[in-house]
């Protein structure tokens, strides 16, 4: 892979789940790379383990998880063997976390401001109480909360489901980290909040000189805003790519038949072309390539061997045995 | 071995022209058994459960074969004195005066000692299981069907009816339990009978408070509205949809309760308005002891004991159902025991 | 022309919002909605969370009462409807609910929850249990699963075990309240076009709705767009997308994301302003004025209404007129 200035690099990362059914397999040897400055794109459906390996870059993965193997290297250093304490110093102001869902981010006690103000203060010693009250607004502002002099007082239940996000947005951003995960950030709101939420984190993108990385299931979303996409699929990266080539030239058998099974409103279509079958249970999965029993293409090495994401054009990778070289 | 045996079963069912329906049977039940294996489970990892079920089991076969226990000892020390093992004659029995020495310690042939009388205490112990079991058996069963019922449309209704039934049972609920059962037993002149009754009465608004508000909100479910739009009427939507899915904190509550009425009717008893000598009642038993605390502690402290267990049971093993039977806090107990 | 299926005439259905068991205002959650449904159509209905699009199907279907208005199948009123006719349009007229998780009855095996419908209106059948794998396989599953239990199957089988449970009825009339808006997309997939074979083999009426623009076009023939309780633009499925009338419907279709990178970098973007507008106090005149780039004096007083401007396109918009 490309070393090129790289912010993010994941390694051969596993994480297990130890529950009374068994051992779940979640995250299944993922290797990422996220260059700085770009916005990449994590991309696949509900329970591929997009969100548990963004916790795992931050160590925040619930019991009865844990990692069980693998590298996480931010800016150069391992996360994964650091010290708690260092830790806690990097999550929030070096790299911040967006969940989904707003309102359990928020602590209806609080207004809103004070929760932004807080983050600040769990960072920051020796700040004037009066500085702090100035960037929250700032930071409002920035967030394009309208009227921010006024929001920073009000309760989360006063805010929309929109404005609450912008909330989490403001106080994801409040120590200018380096790298921000945004794990599903508008799932839960409609697409005129979409677009505007969008607009807040490219408009933050570009003057805070972040990178940014979006978590999401919505096609549509990746091929609006990321640069380079990672598809995932059942713990695993199947392919990675630059956002163009991804959309006109799918790689990968999942790629495509992703892409097949949405409807575009830009064509006119009679069916769509379902995936058969359904994800794999993680307690069992299938042997070699996970998605075999769904791949029409699927021959005798795919259900004994697991492919490897290698490189077969320059910045694309495919973990698909379609596609070895040799 | 035992697929032999059910081979032979199949055989013999199919023979009788009974081998489809059984084998459809048991793929009918086959979802309900697995669940019930995995609540079996789940039960089985809680020790405090476990300990709580045990004593509930040893409660209930006391309280049903008492008398056949008693019956066995008595059998096995007439046949160890006809060997002329024991010196003494003895026969364990609740009501017979002088059997032992007035107040005397526990020993070999009496356990649990004797009272004033000379009765065996071992005896009226045991014997006192089966009036426990009975109040509490007779009390819960009474109260959960009219709290089940007046809850379920209280519930589902809403409107006046719950209006209504609610004052009711608010009326009932604004006294505290002993208080209000003290006071209608009293009216009723003391006695087992009397105890049941008002044990009974305090009882069943505590149900119909707990189903109302389960049915206030399972009645929010969707399935609720999807068997409306299929036109279910509203008798069934509240037996087949509403009620199975309630059922399990009645269980809970019930159990929980069984304690709780043991200890009430002990209670009751103890302030003599409960059953009357010489029935042997765990509460009387206490009472008539505390005259001789100081000589003979044991004869109030153990029947206080079996009381005290038995009410403990109960609640151990309330707990762990409710644990049980809720499907999500059984999947967390799954995960947070699982092995590293 | 054939007579319409379903025409709903004026509806409106408010919603008291309480504050300590006073009345302090009122949710307009569907405020004056009419339109037509043919038979054998699937009518479209888009529109953001909360702009009334349940609850004008719940309407649809008498499981909620309208504060005014009728709602008119096959020439009778619903609501007039008594005993066994009502019996009757509760057969033929059905829903298949949003969450797959919680609308089936997790006590109940699919045999229950499949042979309550047939009980419930004494459907004569020869065989029930055929019948219900027959139902089953209908909807891609199979005779194995019909004695487990809900939480035995994966969202997108739940799905497919509420559309069995309707077709048990053999309805002409149903309503999808976003059916694959909780499942991901290659089952969507899967189920859609499942819906789309049953509409063809057995002439089924479909109101569908969702808010996902994309999903709403692949399925139907007509769209209606939804805001904050009223229908502001009605068109047939391809010109909605390709010539939107109403300054909100191309405020939707520039927000929505489209997966094909080229396009959607490209395509003219109208950027969303402010925000949906409370439904207890909708803005007078148009309901859209405040966030519309277009808003004149005349729209701030005065509410558009639902007219033709060209053939088979309806539009609520003072622009047109
Ligand atoms: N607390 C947990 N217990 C057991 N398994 C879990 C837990 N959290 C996540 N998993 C497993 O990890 C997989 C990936 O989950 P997640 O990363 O949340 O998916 P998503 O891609 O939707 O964000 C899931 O399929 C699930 O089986
Ligand atoms: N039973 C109800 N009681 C009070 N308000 C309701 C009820 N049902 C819906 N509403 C309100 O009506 C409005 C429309 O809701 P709904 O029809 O569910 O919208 P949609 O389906 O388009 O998201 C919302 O503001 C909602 O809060
Ligand atoms: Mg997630
Ligand atoms: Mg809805």
């Amino acid at each position: 892979m490309s070393r090129r200035d790289e912010i993010l690099r994941i390694e051969d990362l596993y994480v297990h789940f130890y529950t009374y059914a068994g051992v779940v397999k979640a995250i299944d040897g993922v290797n990422m790379s996220v260059l700085r400055g770009e916005t990449y794109g994590l991309v696949g459906e509900t329970g591929c383990g997009k969100s548990v390996t963004m916790r795992a870059v931050l160590r925040l993965i619930p019991p009865p998880g844990r990692i069980v193997k693998g590298r996480v290297i931010f800016n150069g250093v391992n996360l994964l063997e650091l010290p708690e304490e260092e830790m806690r110093k990097i999550r929030g102001a070096k790299i911040a976390y967006i969940v989904q869902d707003p309102t359990a981010a928020l602590d209806p006690l609080y207004t809103s401001g004070f929760q932004v103000a807080e983050t600040i203060l769990a960072h920051e010693e020796n700040v004037g109480k009066k500085s702090v009250w100035e960037r929250v607004v700032s930071l409002f502002k920035s967030v394009l909360i309208p009227d921010a002099e006024r929001r920073v007082k009000q309760y989360p239940h006063e805010f929309s489901g929109g404005m609450r996000q912008r909330v989490v947005i403001a106080c994801a951003i409040s120590e200018k980290p380096e790298l921000l995960i945004a794990d599903e950030p508008t799932t839960s709101v409609d697409v005129t909040v979409q677009a505007q939420i969008l607009e807040v984190l490219e408009d933050l993108k570009k003057t805070q000189e972040m990178t940014m990385i979006l978590v999401t299931h919505n096609l549509g979303l990746v091929a609006q805003i990321c640069d380079r996409v990672g598809v995932m699929y059942a713990g695993s990266i199947v392919e990675v790519s630059d956002v163009f080539r991804l959309f006109e030239e799918p790689l990968h058998p999942y790629t495509r038949g992703l892409l097949n099974a949405i409807p575009h409103v830009t064509r006119t279509q009679f069916r769509l072309e379902p995936i058969p079958g359904t994800i794999p249970d993680l307690i069992n999965p299938p042997p070699g390539c996970r998605f075999h029993p769904r791949c029409k293409h699927a021959t005798g090495i795919c259900k004994r061997e697991k492919p490897k994401l290698r490189e077969i054009e320059p910045g694309r990778f495919v973990a698909c045995h379609l596609y070895r070289g040799d | 071995m035992k697929e032999k045996l059910a081979r032979g079963l199949n055989r013999m069912l199919d023979l009788m022209g009974y081998g489809e329906k059984w084998r459809e049977w048991k793929r009918k039940r086959r979802a309900m058994f697995e669940e019930w294996e995995l609540m079996y489970k789940a039960l089985k990892r809680s020790p405090l459960a476990k300990a709580g079920a045990a004593m509930a089991v040893v409660f209930f076969i006391l309280g049903i074969f008492g008398p056949q226990i008693l019956a066995l000892i008595n059998g096995l020390y007439s046949l160890l004195y006809s060997q002329g093992i024991i010196k003494q004659k003895i026969v364990l029995d609740p009501y017979k005066i002088f059997a032992g020495p007035r107040l005397g310690k526990p020993s070999l042939l009496h356990p649990f000692g004797c009272d004033e009388y000379g009765r065996d205490l071992f005896a009226r112990v045991l014997t006192g299981a089966r009036v426990s079991l009975i109040v509490s058996v007779v009390v819960i069963s009474l109260g959960i069907p009219p709290g089940i019922l007046l809850g379920l449309v209280s519930g589902y209704y809403g409107g006046k009816v719950d209006e209504f039934i609610m004052r009711v049972t608010d009326v009932f609920l604004a006294f505290p339990a002993l208080v209000l059962a003290m006071a209608i037993a009293a009216s009723l002149g003391a006695g087992l009978k009397s105890a049941i009754i008002a044990l009974t009465i305090v009882w069943w608004p505590s149900y119909v408070r707990l189903v109302r508000g389960q049915v206030l909100s399972a009645r929010e479910n969707v399935y609720v509205e999807a068997a409306r739009a299929i036109g279910v009427s509203n008798l069934r939507i509240m037996v087949k949809h509403i009620l199975p899915n309630i059922i399990s904190p009645v269980i809970v509550l019930a159990t929980l309760d069984f304690g709780t009425v043991v200890i009430l009717n002990a209670a009751l008893s103890f302030i003599g308005l409960g059953a009357q000598p010489p029935t042997p009642e765990w509460g009387r038993i206490v009472y008539d002891g505390l005259d001789y605390l100081m000589m003979a502690p044991w004869y109030s402290i153990i029947p206080g004991t079996a009381v005290f267990l038995t009410a403990l049971g109960f609640n151990l093993l309330g707990d762990g159902l409710r644990d049980v039977l809720d499907p999500r806090i059984r999947r967390s107990i799954e995960f947070a025991s699982g092995r590293e | 022309m054939e007579a319409p299926l379903i025409q709903v005439k004026d509806l409106v259905k408010y919603f008291p919002v309480k504050k300590l068991f006073i009345t302090v205002g009122q949710v307009h959650a569907v405020d004056g909605v009419s339109f037509e449904i043919m038979r054998g159509e699937t009518f479209g209905l888009v529109g953001e969370s909360g702009s009334g699009k349940t609850t004008l199907g719940r309407l649809m279907l008498r499981l909620l009462t309208p504060t005014s208005g009728d709602v008119v199948y096959n020439g009778r009123s619903i609501f007039e409807l008594e005993g066994g006719e009502l019996k009757e349009f509760r057969r033929r007229a059905q829903i298949v609910f949003q969450d797959p998780y919680t609308s089936l009855n997790p006590r109940m095996t699919i045999y229950d929850i499949l042979s309550e419908p047939i009980n419930v209106h004494k459907i004569r059948i020869p065989d029930k249990r055929e019948y219900i794998v027959k139902l089953l396989e209908t909807v891609g599953l199979g005779e194995e699963h019909l004695y487990r239990y809900p939480h035995e199957f994966s969202g997108g089988q739940k799905q497919r075990i509420a559309i069995a449970r309707v077709l048990a009825l053999r309805p002409e009339f149903t309503v999808l309240d976003e059916p694959t808006s909780a499942l991901d997309v290659s089952v969507q997939a899967q189920i859609l076009n499942m819906l789309k074979e049953l509409q063809s083999e057995f002439k089924f009426t479909y109101l569908f709705i969702s808010h996902d623009l994309s999903v709403v076009k692949f399925m139907s023939h007509r769209i209606a767009v939804m805001y904050v309780g009223k229908i502001i633009e009605v068109a047939p499925s391809d010109d909605l997308f390709s010539e939107p009338l109403h300054p909100y419907t191309q405020m939707l279709l520039s927000a929505l994301p489209v997966p094909d990178p080229k396009y959607t970098r490209s395509k003219q973007i109208i950027k969303p302003r402010g925000q949906v507008p409370s439904a207890i106090s909708p803005p007078p005149g148009c309901r859209f004025h405040p966030r519309c780039p277009f808003a004149r004096e005349k729209c701030k007083a005065e509410e558009p209404e639902l007219r033709e401007v060209k053939p088979s396109r309806l539009v609520a918009c003072h622009l047109y007129s």
